[in-house]
């Protein structure tokens, strides 16, 4: 059984956390972080979860410090504040996971975090999807014109959602953009691929658009067989792009385009094999109200 | 005995000196003849410009637009200018020689602010006037200490204290906002917590030794929490907009969106129309932002309705969008035939936490959510007392529309 470690001044939270997590895992709650530094000494995590804004000392400097002295313990913030002011800090203490305390609260999100986190098994859009999903389409692509036929096949099977279709396209043409350019890079780590070109993937290369619902929402997952991608590269171009820096970097648009309209991205990335990008658009508008979390999973 | 030759001498004589002054006399005739002329000239020239310079003046007195009069010292109007006549709705020459009293505000004896009364008269005094506000000041002229006259002036200072009105509500609305963003962070908190641990009571009361009744009273926790979240959202909303992305937003696609969002029961029951000069009248604006203002601006229309139907209970709701768009604006004027709004609600509806909904029934921030969206799009929003309900009116600039 994993061990998860739970970090939070907010009894609520704390017990919430718990009674979810206990049925799989072997919980411990702490509600600071001396409470949480002393259960490290002993015990070996494989997870925490840690509350940001505690008195004394911040969730990020604890994770740090757990991660210093316990390398293989992966790390991930919680809060009830604003996401992207975090993202600079996250970044800069090793952190790529925060989690949102929404209203209501988010269950099967974290379930499904805890899981990839604990497991390392993390890509597949079923794994986002509740028991009772419908796959709506498998599209694989080997040249640029088939990426554009796949991206109206699956705009043509999305189901209803309050949302601008216009911009679902935008962060499809984004992702599926980005996948199929930039994905490769050649040894020199220059760009293989020009963009706008007509171009065709090597044998070993490929691009997997998968599309799939259940009753909340409708999910998206853009694979590439390259990896490169880096959570460290992700996390400052969005850090970029929230603090209004980024508007004339060569990438990292797609991306905060992206997280901003969709409701939820999620980056997989297993480094030289592939990397997974998940969008969430759910069928009703706001079921979660809060910030929008941040998940980069790097194996 | 003369000698011919000198007669003939003096004769000639005689004729050049009478000739002389006869010259000399009919000279002087004509010179004073031209210098009369002449004089009578200039004399004309004079008046011209006398009456020019009087033109000038009097021009210039009427343009003040301050109200001047001169008044005598029993309060009779000697002199005024338009502006003076405009504010007491008379013709210069009929409020000549009235009482100032009598004709600015129909009063038969002095003001009771008078400076003329207890002789104060560096302070000025404002009053009211139909629905305009006046500042009034009054000098006397004192010529070898008796009071000649007295110099009244009375400035027209509505729009000044309505933008002094506003300023003060800015302020106050900026520093609310700082407040509410904090107090709201903060709620964020224990309030996921509460929706958390409720939703896990439901989906597992075994685990909790839940009974029925334990289990229905779970179900009000979740939402009241859920409701709590509602307002924290809007206080969120309050003191930070969502980003601000514009783009061509159709005011009918706004009006129906808007609508969708509404879950009140008998909302159905009203009746909505629309009734627009062209089918897809739009505007520059942020989608989001102007859905929520429309949605927030159509479900007050709605209580008002309801309110109506408390006393009217046959009455059947209806809630217009219209529009408009001239030279300078494009209007979208939502109207409803509710209860109305009380005159003396008028100046606060736009005011945070102003409501006249029963307590726990609202924050009574929606308006003023309007009012900061509408301020965020350079616009402006107006709320206007019809015979039978009420018209709120969204106006947009039109210098700050994209052209399409």
């Amino acid at each position: 059984m994993y061990k998860i470690l739970v970090v939070d001044d907010e009894p609520g939270i704390r017990s919430m956390l718990q009674d979810f997590l206990e049925t799989d895992y072997q919980v411990t709650v702490c509600s600071n972080a001396e409470e949480a530094l002393n259960q490290v000494k002993d015990t070996v995590f494989d997870l925490v979860i840690s509350d940001i804004n505690m008195p004394g000392m911040k969730g990020y400097v604890l994770l740090q410090k757990i991660k210093s002295s316990s390398p293989e313990t992966r790390t991930v913030l919680i809060t009830a504040y604003n996401v992207d002011e975090y993202v600079r800090l996250a970044r800069s203490h090793g952190i790529c996971n925060i989690i949102s305390k929404t209203t209501p609260f988010n269950f099967d999100e974290l379930e499904t975090l805890v899981r990839g986190l604990t497991t390392g098994d993390i890509f597949g859009i079923e794994k986002h999807l509740n028991a009772e999903q419908t796959i709506l389409g498998r599209y694989t692509v080997k040249n640029s014109t088939e990426a554009k036929t796949v991206r109206n096949q699956v705009v043509e099977s999305l189901p209803d959602i309050p949302r601008d279709l216009n911009e679902v396209k935008l962060v499809l043409d984004e992702i599926i953009t980005n996948a199929i350019y930039h994905a490769s890079v050649l040894e020199t780590g220059d760009k293989k691929y020009e963009e706008y070109n007509f171009i065709n993937l090597a044998e070993s290369e490929y691009i997997q658009v998968d599309i799939g619902r259940d009753e909340e929402k409708v999910c998206i997952g853009i694979v590439d067989s390259q990896g490169n991608l880096d959570k460290d590269r992700v996390l400052y171009l969005i850090d970029r792009h929230v603090h209004s820096e980024g508007i004339f970097d060569e990438s990292g648009r797609g991306i905060f385009m992206s997280r901003l309209f969709s409701d939820r991205i999620i980056i997989n990335i297993s480094p030289k094999q592939k990397t997974e990008f998940i969008i969430i658009f759910y069928l009703s508008e706001e079921p979660f109200k809060g910030y929008k979390p941040i998940y980069i999973n790097q194996l | 005995m003369i000698h011919p030759a000198y007669l003939l001498l003096f004769l000639a004589v005689l004729g050049i000196t009478a000739g002389f002054f006869l010259f000399l006399w009919l000279k002087s005739r004509t010179t004073l003849a031209a210098r009369t002329a002449k004089f009578n000239l200039q004399l004309s020239a004079l008046d011209q410009t006398i009456l020019q310079a009087k033109k000038q003046l009097e021009a210039t007195f009427d343009s003040i637009s301050d109200g001047i009069a001169v008044l005598d010292a029993d309060f009779h109007i000697t002199r005024l200018n338009r502006t003076y006549a405009d504010f007491a709705d008379k013709t210069i020459s009929l409020a000549l020689g009235e009482k100032c009293y009598k004709i600015l505000r129909n009063l038969d004896h002095q003001c009771e602010e008078c400076p003329v009364s207890n002789m104060k008269f560096h302070d000025g005094y404002s009053c009211t006037i139909g629905r305009n506000k006046f500042q009034i000041e009054v000098k006397p002229t004192i010529a070898s200490g008796v009071v000649h006259n007295y110099i009244e002036t009375v400035r027209d200072v509505t729009r000044f204290e309505n933008l002094h009105a506003q300023l003060r509500r800015s302020e106050r609305m900026a520093t609310i906002g700082t407040m509410v963003a904090g107090i709201a962070h903060e709620m964020n908190n224990p309030l996921s917590g509460i929706s958390g641990n409720s939703q896990l009571m439901l989906r597992n009361p075994a685990k909790y030794g839940l009974n029925e009744k334990g289990l229905s009273r779970i179900q009000t926790i979740t939402n009241s929490s859920e409701r709590a979240t509602h307002i924290i959202k809007d206080l969120l909303n309050f003191s930070n907009l969502p980003h601000s992305r514009f783009q061509r937003v159709r005011l009918k696609t706004l009006f129906n969106k808007a609508i969708d969002v509404i879950k009140e029961a008998d909302f159905e029951d009203c009746r909505k129309e629309i009734d627009l000069p062209i089918d897809d009248l739009s505007v520059w604006g942020n989608h989001d932002q102007l859905k929520e203002a429309f949605s927030k601006i159509i479900l007050n229309a709605f209580h008002a309705i309801v309110e109506k139907q408390k006393v009217n209970p046959g009455l059947q709701g209806n809630i217009t969008l219209s529009g408009a768009s001239d030279g300078n604006n494009i209007i979208a004027s939502i109207t409803d035939n509710g209860c109305g709004i009380p005159e003396e609600n008028t100046s606060e509806i736009f005011d945070p936490f102003f409501t006249t909904k029963d307590p726990g029934a609202g924050v009574g921030l929606g308006l003023s959510i309007c009012h900061r969206i509408m301020a965020e799009h350079n616009g402006s929003i107006k709320m206007l007392r019809l015979e039978e309900g009420s018209e709120v009116q969204l106006i947009f600039p039109r210098d700050k529309q994209q052209s399409f």
